[in-house]
């Protein structure tokens, strides 16, 4: 299940709460009945979700995102007898699989990219200069991280490598976001319920990792159970915003529409500068000193 | 972040229906003189001549009011400037965004002069809040003052500087 992963350390995977691992058995099994639930519980909402869009036939709409939404189904299908069965393999099994998960998630934030600016050209010609540089920028950090720390190849630790390139995904959502704000393009229920529910769960993972990686074994014994938690709550968004097609709306008719961009930024431009002017002589000062460029 | 990103998801939706977009693009297509964001009126407001005459015919009481007021009607013409090149923006964004020709960097500046613009009326809507629109406008221009004094020593200053620095490198190279 995404985000229930055990702790690996030295190769030897430990359960949660070690110290009372053989004093309180009971304790023990309770929390493992209740790991086994919330994974259950995750899958079963896994399938609610992959059937409905299948009967409704909205497959097709969100390609990207059923894919990924299948992925997880799949991983967490395969993992579970590996995890009870075979425990010593599981850190390994997840968090090799965990890196093709990260990579489809990309695709994720690129079909909402596509759906929600597939209308309106201009914004889509800022989204792909804006992301472009946003991800230039991330790339760099993660080799400049990979040039200086010997830890960060997978295999040696699994933690950073993770957690940076979801930096990477959530800077990007991040961009996206503000600029469906920016130019205030309408997105329908569907697409609101991927990006709340995306930006939830890679915002939650980010916080774990980091927090993992600076306090320890001592935080992951609380977000082994947090994380799993927070997973549940995003697929009860998803269920709820995806439970039928909604269509993304269509553009209203734009005014000024025939008037090229040249005479829009012109016009406007003229509009802010004179506006700027008239406030420094109404205060009576020149204020404009400050602020005109 | 997540919290800021579901923020601005939110004002997206409610940017939409916003009524003043309505207003602004009437403004855009108005003639040159004319005055939608109702601009000339603060000159009005803020005129000190209206102030100076209470001050000088009424009670202390009287004035007191009369500048409570003034701040009030004040605050309300910066809001409405603010609002209504906020609105300006908003057409703007409506009329860019379906635009195939949009260019970035122009995007970008003009993002950025609204900014600057927004940051100058907050600045002048606090000292409004805070000394009135009299007191405030003396002390912006106190300041703009004392920068431009600033500027005009620290420019006087550079021919005496090098001149300076001329006399000791001819001295280094008589000695040597």
């Amino acid at each position: 299940m995404e985000g229930l992963d055990v702790i690996v350390s030295g190769g030897k995977a430990l359960s949660a709460f070690p110290s009372i691992h053989g004093k309180i058995p009971g304790i023990r099994k309770r929390l493992r009945m209740f790991s086994t639930t919330l994974w259950l519980t995750a899958l079963a909402l896994e399938s609610v979700l992959l059937l409905r869009a299948f009967l409704g036939n909205f497959l097709k709409h969100y390609r990207f995102f059923y894919l990924y939404l299948g992925c997880v189904f799949i991983r967490d299908m395969s993992l579970l007898p590996v995890y009870y069965l075979w425990p010593k393999f599981y850190p390994y099994a997840y968090w090799y699989s965990q890196f093709f998960h990260v990579a489809v998630g990309c695709g994720v934030v690129w079909e909402a990219y596509k759906l929600a600016l597939s209308r309106y050209p201009g914004a889509a010609r800022m989204a792909r200069n804006v992301l472009s540089l946003i991800f230039i920028f991330s790339i760099s950090r993660i080799l400049v991280n990979v040039w200086n720390n010997p830890n960060w190849i997978p295999g040696r630790s699994f933690l950073e490598p993770e957690r940076d390139l979801r930096i990477v995904q959530l800077t990007l959502l991040i961009g996206l976001v503000a600029l469906f704000a920016y130019y205030a393009i309408p997105l329908g229920r569907n697409l609101k319920g991927i990006i709340y529910g995306f930006s939830i769960f890679i915002g939650t993972s980010v916080i774990q990792l980091t927090l993992r990686v600076y306090l320890g074994d001592s935080f992951e014994h609380l977000w082994e159970y947090l994380q799993p938690m927070a997973y549940l709550l995003v697929l009860v968004i998803w269920c709820i915003t995806l439970w039928s097609y909604a269509t993304v709306p269509e553009p209203e008719m734009e005014p000024n529409l025939e008037v090229d961009y040249e005479s829009l930024v012109r016009a406007t431009r003229k509009q802010l500068s004179s506006a700027r002017t008239y406030l420094s002589r109404t205060i009576g000062t020149r204020l404009c000193i400050f602020f005109c460029f | 972040m997540l919290v800021a990103s579901l923020l601005v998801l939110r004002r997206s939706a409610r940017l939409r229906m916003d009524t003043q977009a309505n207003w602004s693009e009437d403004a855009l297509s108005l003639p040159p003189g004319e005055d939608a964001l109702f601009l000339g009126l603060g000159s009005r407001i803020f005129a000190p001549e209206d102030y100076d005459f209470v001050a000088r015919q009424t009670s202390r009481q009287f004035h007191r009011r009369f500048r409570a007021e003034r701040t009030a009607l004040a605050l309300a013409w910066l809001d409405q400037v603010r609002g209504g090149v906020g609105g300006l923006i908003r057409a703007h964004l409506r009329a860019a965004r379906g635009n195939p020709s949009l260019r970035p960097a122009d995007e970008i500046k003009l993002g950025f002069e609204f900014l600057v613009f927004r940051l100058m009326i907050g600045l002048l809507y606090g000292a409004v809040w805070l000394r009135g629109p009299f007191a405030a406008a003396r002390l912006v221009g106190s300041c703009v003052d004392l920068a431009e004094e600033l500027k005009r020593m620290s420019v006087e200053g550079l021919p005496v500087a090098g001149s300076m620095a001329a006399e000791i490198m001819n001295g280094d190279s008589e000695a040597k």
